[in-house]
């Protein structure tokens, strides 16, 4: 969806007798990339479903706040990312277990998810992604899953290019050394 | 992206077969959720709400008025100061008693001079014959009555 197509999608939002459809339109467009955005998050389907429904129930409340500082995009994947941390921090507490107990916790689970099919190194991976800091996890996914440009993630991250090569490039490192270790 | 609609290869995720095809938001729920409490507002409410935001006041700081008093105060000290100074003319100082009026020398006589008299009390009572032949010793006593002995003593 290009600049003039975002904009005339935000207008038919904002209206009152075309919003539904409209809305209807957006969900169509974004629900499989975002969807993605808080899986990696989250790791677990039935988790990451919650918390795409939550982030279009935001997203349709506060739609007419937009006042298009940022892409359309990069809105609401803001709003599904705080809605993935809010729900993590809600079940580490439901746990009584600190936020990397919980991510232990959830890798370990993998195994026995109908909804992963792994092989033993993509569960190594896992492992590997969850021994690095929150913002390096962060944009080791976005990079090497979603293969997303630096340009666009350092929009959707609110950083600079350079920050995030060298978050990547740490994050590379100590992957890489994981993996050669266990 | 490298995700196929149900798998993503590179991490061994899947989603359930048709997830995003049978993808439905629950947009009725949402506005049900939204009217529960039967409250409504007027069409276009909130598009055209606007605050009045009452006009900023200047506040002046105190030490800026008192500021202002002291030199509006020093101000008029010498201005007050330049016009008495303009104005003023030297007095006259040289005595003649050609400027004195007749009616201010009456009065001078009359209440200054004069009220050296009032010492003097005329009572005809104390008129003294100072012969001292006609003078006898008891005489005097008996012609002073009461009164006239008690102006004496008052003096």
């Amino acid at each position: 969806m290009d600049i003039d197509e975002e904009k005339d999608l935000i207008a038919r939002l904002c209206s009152a007798r075309q919003a539904d459809g409209a809305f209807q339109e957006l969900v169509d467009c974004y629900k499989e990339r975002l969807y993605w955005h808080i899986r990696y998050l989250l790791k677990n389907h039935q988790d990451t479903d919650d918390v795409l429904q939550n982030t279009f129930i935001k997203i349709y409340r506060n739609i007419k706040k937009f006042k298009g500082d940022s892409r359309l995009y990069s809105w609401m994947y803001r709003i599904a990312r705080n809605e993935s941390y809010t729900f993590l921090k809600k079940r580490s507490k439901q746990l009584k277990i600190s936020s990397e107990e919980l991510q232990d916790h959830i890798v370990n689970n993998l195994e026995s998810d109908v909804y992963f099919e792994g092989d033993e190194i993509k569960l190594k991976l896992q492992k590997a992604i969850n021994t690095l800091p929150e913002k390096q996890r962060e944009v080791f996914q976005l990079r090497y899953f979603e293969e997303m440009k630096y340009q666009d993630m350092a929009e959707l991250l609110n950083t600079t290019e350079g920050a995030l090569k060298s978050n990547y490039h740490h994050a590379s490192k100590k992957v890489e050394e994981y993996l050669k270790s266990n | 992206m490298k995700n196929s609609k149900h798998i993503s290869k590179s991490t061994g995720f899947k989603v359930p077969e048709s997830y995003f095809e049978d993808f439905k938001l629950k947009i009725k729920d949402l506005k049900a959720n939204q009217n529960q409490s039967g409250f409504i507002v007027p069409d276009n409410y909130f598009e055209d709400f606007k605050l009045e935001t009452p006009k900023p006041v200047k506040v002046r700081k105190l030490y800026e008025v008192y500021k202002t008093i002291a030199v509006a105060a020093v101000l008029l000290a010498i201005l007050g100061t330049l016009l008495l100074g303009l104005f003023r003319t030297e007095p006259d100082t040289s005595l003649n008693f050609s400027k004195l009026d007749q009616s201010d020398i009456e009065n001078y006589l009359e209440y200054e001079i004069m009220m050296e008299d009032d010492l003097y009390v005329e009572d005809d009572n104390l008129k003294f014959n100072f012969d001292k032949e006609n003078i006898k010793e008891n005489t005097i006593i008996e012609d002073l009555d009461d009164s006239s002995l008690e102006q004496l003593m008052d003096y």
